[in-house]
């Protein structure tokens, strides 16, 4: 009877057990307001930042307002610039808000975005600081005649103060069109002669193989008589420092984990800056010439030369009428 | 080279072992045979036989599962045999045993009165009970399983299964059991040797063993023999009963939850049986009305075995069983059963034969295993599968038994055959679309030697080589067992493989989809076993026992964490360790029986995943797994009054722990300057630290009450009232990170049931 009374103790137990049910939730508290991702760039008007309230649920009612102020500062100069809400819709047909501003970021100068929603003193905010102008260094172009028929050109183009490899790099040659007195640029490759660009000591140096180049570019373009070379062109994309993923790669499966290349306080993502730096020049007229191009210049003269002839010839036949 | 090398020192041990018991002949008698209840030509498991001669000596043992037993190393002379058993009348005579001779003696045993006074030959197997666990290993008899409540009649081997300590159910739903921080895939689960992939039906009270198709089951919750392999955690090893050799005999019974069927009869009287059940859910149309909810499940179980008595010194069998499941884990409300479409199905099929032969001319036993074993499961949307995933396995083996004086010699070979095949739709776990064909031998061999004051020694050596992946692995195990008195100490231990692996996301516990592959990461998957218990009896009424376990795994293959809300990534490789304690206090005063079990576990996964580390800061993660209920409480009270059966059981668990999260964003790929006008980004998760959080705890109370009637002398109707989960408790099953949603265990569902015995 006293094993029973035990189990009758152990029944009303479980029955008072029964009334407190208790709720459990997966989301954790926590400060990390809002995911941010963007990138402020050298080259844009208005600048653009992607702003995603961290929320509870796995589907987002992306189209409901942001009651929040958003943001950013200039460090150097202490220009403070309020940002404006818009409700984008992306590529793959979802919606979110992209926060914008009007305004041309310089470089060396570092931002720090701000967002605060209202009625809470949590700020989740970001630095970044616009890569510095670097300072391009044109070296006279190295030609060889080989057996008088061989042509091998090369040029360096040194860039000083750069910490880091660019994260690309643009090379491009200018023409102009005696015909319609126009300008191309045509864009190539940047491949350099020895391998990958090479970095030591703040300069980076970038060789062309201008052979390479010329074979490459009358494959695109019709070089004929009426087209001369303008000029050559380089133009670099520098990220900040802080852009720079782990083991070199940007890897979605490891970008993905939160924290993972973050800048971010009070939320996760990432904010990101931009630069971009050109440079141009001319080649020597007899590279160019080795080079089988039409100088600018020379062009310019012969052609003066055939419009003076023709000018003339046309004087002349007035002058016998 | 390796394998012949292997196979040499198996014919070498064999031909040592041979001359060994021919050399134990010499001079000296041996009495074998089987033991079978008179009334339906059952093997009797346990039953006390002893030998006794003039001068008062006596020499004894007790019958196995097959009822067999083998008495070796006795001198010529008169012998007075006697062979009890509890419920039984004694049996006894007098045997003239001459030198040299082998003789094989069955008899039978009639059930009436017992004789409680009888010399009680202890093994290790002979008892049962709720505290009676020896090493790891607890044997579980039919009418055990009966004390437990359960909504139908038929009885089922899991809802025994489930009050054990240190066996962890994934819920009312999903068939899932962790044996001793085990997962599901690493229990070996046999029935009459063939391999059972996946047993347990999606709603936890069935298995597709229901009682009364059972003999005896033994459950080795770690430290297992050589006899046993390919599995890291446990084994449940299932021995099928015979039909009944005497009469046509059956049972019928219908409840809201299942209606079974079983029919048996002599096919040959005396000789051959046959047995039929068959088991299907009703669940849709019964229980689904009762609580007014959608318990969208369906299932059934089939079975069937033909055993034959070849002559006095064989034996043969061939059982099949097929198993079926598909449900919607979790849709426990109209909203759930209509957004959630994936479904999971899995079959089970098995086929097998057993032939048990004693040579009249050594005294040893010998078995030759051959089955076929599959099971199929696929996920996704009804009709248009996302996964499906097969596994086949074909296997030969054979074992055979020595009996010298005190000590039994068992070896074993075995070849198996495994064909893996998933259609997996893309990633999982690590696996893409693939065909696999894995061979492998092996060969065993352990003893149980009585080294005297009540200490046995079980030494083994398993050896298992897969020529197909060119890996062996030497396996030492050892148990040991010490009675004095009323105490039994035991210990076991040993070292695993498991070559062919399951795997399961566990991060989403509403999809049980398990693709089976061989070791995906490349390293085998290894686990170390220690274990060591005590056991006493201070009264005949009260049994108590304690058992400590630790385990060591290594080479796990667990899911990736991945911010990405989905479950089809990668794997990473993990080891674990796995620490705890039983405590176990029966007591059995009739009218009364009960038990109350107490488990403390602790399971720890140490992880490591480079990815991880600028989220967590560090690559390693340690954590405890979604099964990791750290205590256990089982109570069971059982009282027969009046013509009456109440069965009452209470189970408490503390909670499971479940991964948190700061919530959801997007992420958008910033690899340069990008338009953030353009990318929408993907989904993420912002995961807490790997299962940080814990459920709350659970706890259910079952009751049953029935009462049985005789109908004629061969027929009884049985009638039983119960109630599941009889407070209505609101246990949480999981909850759904991605949609918050709440899903809970089945709430009270009243059941009647009625059971026709003829």
């Amino acid at each position: 009877m006293r094993l029973m009374r035990f189990f009758l103790c152990a029944l009303v137990l479980s029955l008072l057990l029964s009334a407190c049910e208790e709720s459990v939730s997966p989301i954790l508290e926590s400060d990390q307001q809002f995911t941010i991702f963007g990138t402020l760039d050298m080259d844009q008007d208005t600048q653009f930042v992607r702003v995603i309230p961290i929320r509870p649920t796995l589907v987002a009612d992306a189209g409901a307002p942001l009651d929040v102020t958003f943001t950013s500062t200039d460090l150097i100069d202490g220009q403070r610039l309020a940002w404006r809400d818009s409700t984008v819709q992306f590529a793959d047909g979802t919606v979110g808000h992209v926060f914008y501003a009007p305004v041309r970021v310089r470089p060396g100068h570092t931002y720090r975005i701000e967002i605060q929603p209202s009625g809470s003193s949590i700020i989740t905010s970001a630095e970044t600081t616009v890569p510095a102008q670097p300072e391009a260094v044109i070296m006279p172009e190295v030609l060889q005649i080989v057996f008088t028929t061989q042509v091998r050109a090369r040029q360096q183009i040194l860039w000083e103060g750069l910490d880091e490899e660019p994260f690309s790099i643009e090379q491009w040659y200018r023409f102009f069109s005696i015909e319609d007195f126009s300008f191309r640029d045509v864009q190539l490759p940047y491949v350099p002669l020895n391998g990958l660009a090479e970095g030591q000591a703040d300069v980076w140096e970038m060789d062309l193989n201008l052979v390479r180049d010329r074979d490459t570019l009358s494959t695109m373009i019709d070089l004929n008589a009426s087209t001369a070379l303008a000029g050559l062109g380089m133009t670099i994309t520098l990220l900040d420092d802080a852009f720079a993923p782990p083991g070199g790669e940007f890897d979605p499966d490891v970008l993905a984990q939160p924290g993972t290349l973050s800048n971010v306080e009070n939320g996760f993502g990432f904010i990101g800056s931009v630069g971009r730096f050109s440079v141009e020049w001319l080649l020597a007229d007899t590279t160019a010439r080795a080079l089988r191009y039409i100088p600018l210049g020379t062009a310019l003269r012969e052609d003066a030369a055939e419009m003076l002839k023709g000018l003339k010839q046309e004087t002349a036949i007035g002058n016998r009428r | 080279m390796r394998l012949t090398r292997s196979l040499r020192f198996v014919v070498l041990m064999t031909v040592l072992l041979v001359l060994g018991t021919m050399q134990v002949l010499a001079q000296n008698a041996v009495l074998r045979g089987f033991a079978k209840d008179a009334s339906d030509g059952q093997p009797l498991q346990g039953v006390n036989i002893v030998l006794t001669d003039d001068g008062g000596a006596f020499l004894g043992t007790a019958t196995d599962r097959d009822g067999f037993y083998a008495i070796s190393r006795i001198p010529p002379g008169r012998y007075y045999m006697r062979a009890s058993f509890i419920g039984y009348q004694p049996f006894a005579d007098t045997l003239d045993l001459a030198a040299d001779e082998i003789r094989t003696y069955n008899f039978d045993i009639t059930f009436g009165s017992a004789d409680l006074e009888e010399i009680v030959i202890e093994s290790e197997r002979e008892t049962a009970g709720a505290a009676a666990v020896t090493g790891g290993l607890q044997s579980i008899r039919p009418q055990d399983i009966q004390l437990v409540p359960s909504p139908d009649l038929s009885g089922d081997l899991v809802t025994y299964l489930v009050t054990l300590p240190g066996v962890v159910s994934g819920g009312d739903q999903g068939g899932q059991l962790f044996i001793r921080g085990g997962e599901p895939t690493q229990n070996l689960v046999l029935m009459d040797g063939m391999l059972v992939y996946q047993p347990f039906h999606l709603i936890g009270f069935y298995s597709a063993f229901p009682s009364s198709i059972l003999n005896v089951s033994d459950v080795y919750a770690g430290g297992f023999g050589a006899r046993y392999g390919g599995r890291l955690s446990s084994v449940i090893d299932v021995s099928t009963r015979n039909g009944n050799k005497r009469r046509f005999a059956g049972e019928v019974s219908v409840a809201p939850f299942i209606s079974a069927a079983l029919v048996e009869g002599p096919i040959v009287p005396g000789r051959v049986s046959a047995l039929v059940s068959g088991r299907f859910s009703v669940i849709d149309q019964g229980a689904s009305n009762l609580i007014d909810d959608p318990l969208p499940y369906d299932f059934n179980d089939q079975f069937a075995k033909i055993h034959a008595d070849l002559s006095q010194n064989s034996q043969a069998s061939i059982s099949a069983l097929r198993s079926y499941d598909k449900g919607i884990i979790g849709a426990l409300d109209e909203a759930q059963a209509d957004s959630v479409k994936n479904q999971v199905i899995w079959k089970n099929q098995a086929l097998g034969g057993r032939f048990i032969l004693l040579p009249t001319t050594i005294p040893v036993q010998a078995e030759i295993l051959i089955s076929a074993s599959s099971i199929e499961n696929t996920f996704g949307p009804e009709n248009a599968p996302s996964r499906t995933s097969r596994a086949q396995e074909i296997n030969v083996a054979a074992n055979v038994t020595h009996f010298i004086g005190s000590m039994d010699i068992t070896w074993g070979i075995y070849g198996r055959f495994n064909e893996l095949e998933s259609q997996l739709g893309g990633l999982f776990q690590n696996l893409q679309d693939d065909k696999e064909f894995v061979s492998e031998a092996g060969a065993y061999i352990e003893t149980e030697l009585a080294v005297g004051r009540g200490v046995r020694v079980e030494p083994g050596v398993r050896l298992q080589s897969f020529p197909s992946k060119g890996r062996n692995f030497l396996e030492p195990r050892l148990r040991l067992v010490w009675d004095v008195g009323v105490h039994r100490l035991s210990a076991a231990g040993g070292i695993y493989h498991q070559e062919i692996v399951g795997l399961t996301d566990r991060r989403d516990a509403g999809d049980v989809f398990t693709a089976w592959t061989s070791s995906p990461l490349g390293e085998v998957p290894e686990a170390i076993h220690v274990l060591g218990g005590y056991q006493v009896r201070p009264a005949s009424w009260l049994r108590l026992a304690v058992e400590g376990y630790y385990k060591q795994l290594s080479n796990l293959s667990i899911a990736e964490w991945s911010a990405f809300p989905r479950f089809t990534t990668g794997l990473q490789p993990a080891d674990g360790t796995v620490l705890g304690f039983d405590g176990r206090l029966e007591i059995t005063a009739d009218p009364f029986y009960g038990f109350i079990n107490y488990g403390y576990s602790e399971v720890e996964y140490d992880a490591k995943q480079t990815e991880v580390q600028y989220w967590f800061g560090t690559s390693a993660l340690t954590f405890s797994p979604p099964h990791d209920r750290r205590h256990q409480l089982n109570a069971l009270g059982s009282l027969r009054l009046f013509g009456f059966g109440l069965n009452v059981r209470w189970q408490f668990g503390s909670g499971l722990p479940f991964s948190e999260a700061l919530g959801f964003d997007e992420f958008v790929l910033l690899n340069g300057p990008t338009d953030v006008l353009e990318e929408g980004g993907d989904t993420r998760v912002l995961y807490g630290a790997p299962y940080s959080g814990r459920l709350p705890t659970y706890h259910r109370l079952d009751v049953s009450l029935d009462r049985r009637f005789a109908v004629s002398q061969n027929a009884a109707l049985t009638l039983q009232a119960s109630a599941t989960n009889a407070y209505d408790r609101t246990n949480l099953f999981y909850i759904d990170l991605f949609t918050l949603d709440r899903l809970d265990q089945l709430p009270l569902i009243p059941s009647f049931g009625v059971k026709l015995e003829f």
